[in-house]
C-alpha cells in the first residue's frame, strides 16, 4: 500500500486538467523576462543566488539543473574560466554552491509530472 | 527505505541507479512482468500493457522518462514569440527555443518552426541588411571585406536543404545530467538554404598553404555584455570549410532569414554542430592551428575518445572535437503522450532521419519494446545533407498501452542504440532510440 502511494505521489501533482493555453510573447519581453528571487525556491543563499546568476543569464538555466555540490562548484570554475564572471570565493561561493545543491541537487524531483492518460 | 523513496526519489532517477532494483521496488517485478506487477503498471501508466511480456527488465516507461506536452504543468515550459509557432522554452536569456517533434512534420521546415539557439544577446537589428560587411582574413593572400550585396552578385548562388543541429541535441537523455540545454531531439531544422559557397569566398581571397583551420565571428554580444569576449566563436577544419554544401547563406525558404536566427547572414555548416554555423556572421579568418575561441576546447563540443565514467569530473584535454553529427531520427506524426480512439489498431507513423554528413540507410518502428520492428519507407535526401522523410504503419493489436519505438541505421550500418553511449561533461552526441508513449482507448 505504502508502495502504490509513493508512486502516486511521484507521478504527483495537480490531477485537474487545466487548459492548455500559451500566451503569445514578444521577443523584447522573451529575452527580458521580469523575474524576482521569489521565482527561486526560499532558502538561506535565495537572494544572494539569484542576484549573483542573473547578472548574466536567467534562472532558467538553474532551474532545469540537478547536479551534485561538487558539479555545481565546478561551474563556478569554469564560468569564471570560459565566460569572465568575477571569482567567486569564500563565504559567498559556499552558500550560493551549498543552496544550489540543496535545492538543485541530483535527487530532486520533476516537480508536477502528472500522468496524461488518467484523470 | 519506503520513506526516502517516497520523498526524495523519482521513479527515473532510482531507474537510472538501479533498474533492477527499481523494478522489484516499484513493481515487484523479477523477470517479466506478471500478476500484481503488470496490474500495477498498467495501473500507472493508465491502461494495459499489451506487449508487457516484451517489456525489457529494468526499463521504465517512457511515459515517466520524457516530459510529454500531455503532462500539463509537468511537461515541458511552453513558449509562443513573434515569428514562431509553440515551441519548448529551454530558457530566456539567452533565448533557447526547442521545435517539438510534431512541428518537424513539414519536409521543408518553414521559418516559423527553426529552432533558436542563441549563446548571448540578440544584436541590433541593421537598418541596411545588404551594406552587412564580411571580413575574411587570416591565412589568405589579399584579406577581403565584402557587403552582403557584394557576395550576393560576386558569387554563384545556390540553394540547398541542409540539415542545422544543435551538437548538444538529445542532451537530455544523459544519467546523471550533464551542463547545457536539456533537448529532446527538436534542435534540427531542414530548411532550404540560399546562399554563395563558402570556399568560393575563400578562394578570392586566396587559401594559402599554411590554412588548417577556421575561425568564426559573429556580431552577438556575450550574454554579460562583456565587451572583451565574444558570445561564441567557433572553428573547423578546412577540409569542411571547403565543402561544396558549406555556404554564407542570406535566405532561407526564398525570403530574409529572421533576425533571431541570424540576419542578415550567417555561416551554414550542415551535418556538423550548429555552433559553427555561425549567426549573424562579420567574420571568417583562416588559421593554421585549431581557432582557440570562445566554445573551443576543454570539453566544449569535444567528446571523449576513451569512455569515462559517467558524472565523473574531466577537463576535456583528451577529448577530440566533435565532427559528423550521429544518426538520429523524430517522429513527427504523434506526439509522446497522445491518446487514441479505442479500437485504433494501426498508425500511419511518419518522421525525419538523417546522420551528419553520412546518410540514412533504414528506419524501423517497433511497438512490442523493440521485440519486432517494421522497416519504414524512406525518401531520399533531397540533396547531399538534407534530411530524409520516413512513414509507414504499424499494426496493434489491442487497446492499451504502446510505446513507439524508432530507430534510424545510418549509410555505414550504425543504428541508433538502445541507450545514450559516450556520456561526457557537457552531454554531446546522445542519440538513443526515442520512445513515444500512446494510450488506445
Amino acid at each position: 500500500m505504502l508502495r502504490k502511494l509513493a508512486f502516486a505521489l511521484m507521478l504527483g501533482g495537480g490531477l485537474a486538467l487545466a487548459p492548455h493555453v500559451v500566451a503569445q510573447t514578444s521577443l523584447d519581453q522573451a529575452t527580458q523576462p521580469a523575474e524576482e528571487p521569489s521565482i527561486l525556491p526560499a532558502g538561506e543563499g535565495q537572494e544572494e543566488v539569484f542576484y549573483a546568476c542573473t547578472a548574466c543569464h536567467s534562472t532558467a538555466l538553474i532551474r532545469r539543473s540537478r547536479f551534485s555540490e561538487s558539479r555545481w562548484d565546478e561551474l563556478m570554475t569554469w564560468m569564471t574560466e570560459v565566460h569572465g564572471m568575477a571569482p567567486l570565493e569564500g563565504d559567498e561561493r559556499r552558500l550560493i554552491v551549498t543552496y544550489l545543491a540543496q535545492h538543485f541537487g541530483p535527487a530532486q524531483t520533476r516537480p508536477g509530472a502528472r500522468n496524461p492518460f488518467l484523470n | 527505505m519506503k520513506k526516502a523513496f517516497r520523498t526524495e526519489r523519482s521513479a527515473t532517477e532510482l531507474y537510472a541507479d538501479d533498474p533492477e532494483r527499481a523494478d522489484a521496488l516499484v513493481w515487484n517485478r523479477r523477470g517479466a512482468l506478471k500478476g500484481a506487477a503488470l496490474a500495477a503498471m498498467g495501473t500507472a501508466v493508465g491502461g494495459a500493457i499489451p506487449f508487457s511480456a516484451q517489456m525489457p527488465e529494468g526499463t521504465l516507461p517512457a511515459l515517466f522518462t520524457r516530459p510529454a506536452a500531455a503532462q500539463g504543468s509537468g511537461g515541458p515550459q511552453m513558449m509562443r514569440i513573434d515569428g514562431k509557432v509553440e515551441m519548448i522554452l529551454q530558457g530566456e536569456r539567452p533565448l533557447v527555443l526547442e521545435a517539438p517533434e510534431t512541428a518537424l512534420d513539414d519536409a521543408v521546415t518553414p521559418n516559423d518552426k527553426i529552432f533558436v539557439r542563441n549563446n548571448g544577446q540578440l544584436p541590433e537589428v541593421p537598418s541596411n541588411p545588404d551594406a552587412w560587411r564580411v571580413t575574411i582574413d587570416g591565412e589568405v593572400n589579399t584579406p577581403l571585406t565584402l557587403t552582403v550585396a557584394e557576395l550576393r552578385s560576386r558569387f554563384q548562388n545556390v540553394t540547398m536543404q541542409l540539415q542545422m543541429e544543435c551538437g548538444g541535441n538529445g542532451r537530455a537523455q544523459f544519467q546523471p545530467q550533464t551542463r547545457g540545454n536539456q533537448w529532446g531531439n527538436g534542435a534540427i531544422c531542414n530548411a532550404a538554404w540560399t546562399g554563395v559557397r563558402l570556399r568560393d569566398v575563400l578562394r578570392a581571397a586566396g587559401v594559402k598553404e599554411g590554412a588548417r583551420h577556421t575561425g568564426h565571428f559573429g556580431a552577438d554580444p556575450h550574454l554579460s555584455g562583456a565587451t572583451d569576449r565574444a558570445a561564441i566563436s567557433r572553428g573547423m577544419v578546412i577540409s569542411k570549410a571547403m565543402d561544396e554544401d558549406t555556404i554564407i547563406a542570406f535566405a532561407v525558404n526564398g525570403g530574409p532569414i529572421p533576425h533571431i536566427n541570424g540576419a542578415p547572414v550567417r555561416l551554414l555548416v550542415p551535418g556538423w554542430p550548429g555552433s559553427l554555423s555561425q549567426k549573424w556572421l562579420t567574420r571568417v579568418t583562416l588559421l593554421s592551428e585549431p581557432h582557440r575561441g570562445q566554445g573551443m576546447g576543454g570539453t566544449s563540443y569535444r567528446m571523449p575518445v576513451r569512455p569515462i565514467v559517467p558524472g565523473s569530473s574531466n577537463n576535456g584535454a583528451d577529448f577530440a572535437d566533435m565532427t559528423s553529427m550521429p544518426v538520429r531520427s523524430i517522429l513527427s506524426s504523434h506526439a509522446h503522450g497522445s491518446r487514441l480512439a479505442a479500437g485504433t489498431r494501426s498508425l500511419d507513423l511518419r518522421g525525419a532521419a538523417w546522420a551528419g554528413d553520412l546518410t540514412v540507410r533504414a528506419v524501423h518502428a517497433s511497438v512490442d519494446f523493440g521485440r519486432t520492428w517494421t522497416e519504414m519507407r524512406l525518401a531520399a535526401p533531397a540533396n547531399r545533407h538534407a534530411w530524409q522523410r520516413w512513414e509507414g504503419r504499424v499494426s496493434l493489436p489491442s487497446d492499451g498501452y504502446y510505446e513507439v519505438w524508432y530507430r534510424a541505421t545510418d549509410s555505414e550500418g550504425r543504428m541508433q542504440p538502445h541507450a545514450p553511449a559516450n556520456w561526457n561533461p557537457q552531454g554531446y552526441g546522445a542519440n538513443a532510440i526515442s520512445r513515444a508513449a500512446i494510450l488506445v482507448g
